[in-house]
């Protein structure tokens, strides 16, 4: 498969990504090269192997439910650059999500 | 004109009544903190922190899985779901998208009608919630302590047909849910969230019409309000030429309508993929037996138990298992009263309208379960009869002393000294002599009307608190 100009300009948007006019060529070159290699990986047949997405498969090693202290809210909030009431402040958002 | 049906499927939040959040140590229990005073690098989304499965999130999750009788999935994994948004540190969040730990369940119950339904679970998946944004009119704050805190959402099959559906369903799900103390599934404190998918067909049609998503239901009667309105939009619209789109729309309580908030051209594309900074969620049998073994008794054979241990009739085993809580107060009651009749007797008729008076839950109930067992067995001992009792009941309601010393200090018991009735018994024939010469000449067949009369006038001079059956036999013998 290959990625159109179109799709590389979607995925930067989703990426909250400006790119440049030669970018978007380059973006569009490096991405493809990735896709031209998946094709290849593709050739393989792998019809009755289950998709592997983690090594470890054995065992899963769950927390306790034990609480830990948590950051004071000047240590959470060092990197923000504004706040209000103890909050983070952002440009005002509308509606969910 | 065409007829509709309606097609429904709701998504339940539900938060976790953890200790910890869902992957780091931060206390769960930050409703009453100030903001972001329960945050640490793991739930603000840091670069390089990892993320560590709270384990009483999965057994809590197990104990929904088998609450709901669903398939649970022993080796299910997590992914991310991608988007900005500035309550999401990480601009993902963490849930179960391929495949969730658990699916294929269902829930019954039954509607005021007397149907009964059952309706599908498709899946629950694990998952983290967002953080709070609060809107002032110029900016947005974020208070990160609900941030990671852990969720299971709860999908439906499109099994609904109507409003009062949706409706019960819900209080279904919230008092099993609420049985098994893994959530305080409550919409006022925000610990249960509900969308609904909601759709029209023509009657008898097998495709399904464009779903549309409401959010933002507060209560379970908004729930049932937005099904209403949505309906009837969207029968509207189709009637009148147009087409529903597929689309997320809002429910706005005071206007009581739905309003566009999100179209499908607006639609998200999350690019779900596999969590790589979480291993797979391999749940073992031994974890689901432990689990198991915890469960509380499931309604239906609980029904069974009363009706065979108790052998009280079916009506008031249902009646009694109506609500679990009550179910439990019961057994208490028994255990102390050792007569389940009397018990299921009062607890169906007295205790129920005590509590709907007073729009309480049982667990509000001021008269502990010990001390209504210790009325019935008053009653039994034949110290009070059934009217006085429920003075005493009436009194204990806001009484603390036990019923014991509430009769005692008023003086309620029923006189059982013989002597003493026998005086009285002698006192209303002296002075009812016509009543006694109507007696004597009275057919075998009116005589028993004739002296209860007379019994009347003994309890009447006794103040209720003559034993009724000792008067009737010392009267009987007098008169005889």
């Amino acid at each position: 498969m290959s990625l159109t100009r179109e799709e590389v300009l979607k995925v930067a948007k989703l990426s909250r990504l400006e790119l440049k006019e030669s970018e978007i060529e380059n973006f569009q070159m490096d991405l493809n090269n990735i896709f031209k290699y998946i094709d290849e990986l593709n050739e393989v047949d792998t019809e009755n192997v289950a998709p592997l997405t983690q090594i470890n498969r054995e065992i899963t090693e769950f927390r306790k439910d034990i609480i830990k202290a948590s950051l004071t809210v000047e240590e959470a909030m060092k990197n923000s650059p504004e706040m209000a009431e103890n909050m983070l402040v952002v440009p005002k958002v509308m509606g969910e999500e | 004109m065409k007829e509709w049906e309606s097609v429904i499927g709701l998504e339940v939040h539900l938060q976790l009544k953890t200790g910890t959040k869902v992957w780091c140590g931060c206390s769960a229990d930050y409703d009453h903190s100030a903001p972001n005073t329960h945050t640490c690098p793991v739930c603000l989304g840091h670069p390089g922190a990892l993320p560590r499965l709270n384990e009483k999130v999965v057994e809590y999750g197990i104990k929904a899985a088998l609450a709901l009788n669903c398939k649970i999935n022993q080796d299910s994994g997590f992914d991310r779901k991608n988007y900005f948004y500035p309550d999401t540190p990480k601009n993902y969040q963490i849930t179960q998208f391929e495949t969730p730990y658990c699916e294929k369940g269902h829930l019954d119950f039954t509607l005021n009608s007397g149907k009964e339904l059952r309706v599908g679970i498709t899946r629950i998946q694990i998952e983290e919630d967002a953080a709070k944004n609060i809107h002032s009119s110029k900016e947005s704050l974020i208070n990160f302590n609900r941030a990671s805190m852990p969720l299971v959402e709860i999908i439906s099959d499109p099994d609904l047909r109507s409003s009062e559906e949706a409706y019960e369903y819900l209080n279904t799900l919230k008092s099993i849910i609420k049985y098994t103390k893994i959530s305080d599934v409550s919409m006022e404190l925000g610990s249960l969230r509900c969308d609904a998918n909601i759709s029209v067909m023509e009657k008898g049609s097998k495709v399904f019409g464009t779903r549309v998503e409401v959010k933002n239901l507060n209560s379970f009667k908004a729930v049932a309000r937005a099904i209403d309105y949505e309906i009837s939009r969207q029968i509207d619209a189709i009637e009148n030429g147009g087409e529903i789109s597929q689309e997320t729309r809002l429910w706005d309580d005071g206007a009581q309508v739905t309003r566009v908030m999100r179209s499908k051209e607006e639609a998200m594309d999350y690019r779900y993929f596999p969590e790589p900074d979480l291993p797979r969620l391999i749940i073992t049998d031994e974890m689901i037996s432990a689990v198991e073994a915890t469960m509380p008794e499931k309604k239906t054979h609980k029904i069974a138990r009363f009706i065979s241990d108790y052998k009280i009739p079916e009506y008031d085993a249902n009646q009694i298992c109506s609500n679990m809580e009550i179910a439990d107060y019961y057994e208490i009651v028994v255990k102390s009263s050792n007569n389940p009749k009397l018990s299921s007797n009062w607890i169906m008729s007295e205790v129920m309208r005590a509590l709907k008076e007073k729009n309480i839950s049982i667990e509000e109930f001021s008269i502990t379960p010990e001390h209504l067992g210790e009325i019935i067995v008053l009653i039994d001992k034949g110290t009070i009869s059934n009217k006085i009792a429920k003075e005493v009941f009436e009194i204990k309601l806001t009484d603390l002393r036990t019923p014991e010393e509430i009769v005692t200090a008023n003086g309620m018991a029923q006189l059982a000294d013989s002597s003493a009735i026998e005086t009285m018994v002698e006192e209303v024939i002296a002075s009812n002599s016509k009543m006694v010469e109507d007696y004597k000449l009275a057919d075998e067949g009116k005589k028993p009307r004739v002296i209860k009369g007379l019994i009347g006038q003994v309890m009447k001079l006794s103040k209720g608190k003559a034993n009724p059956e000792l008067v009737a036999s010392l009267m009987e013998s007098k008169l005889g």
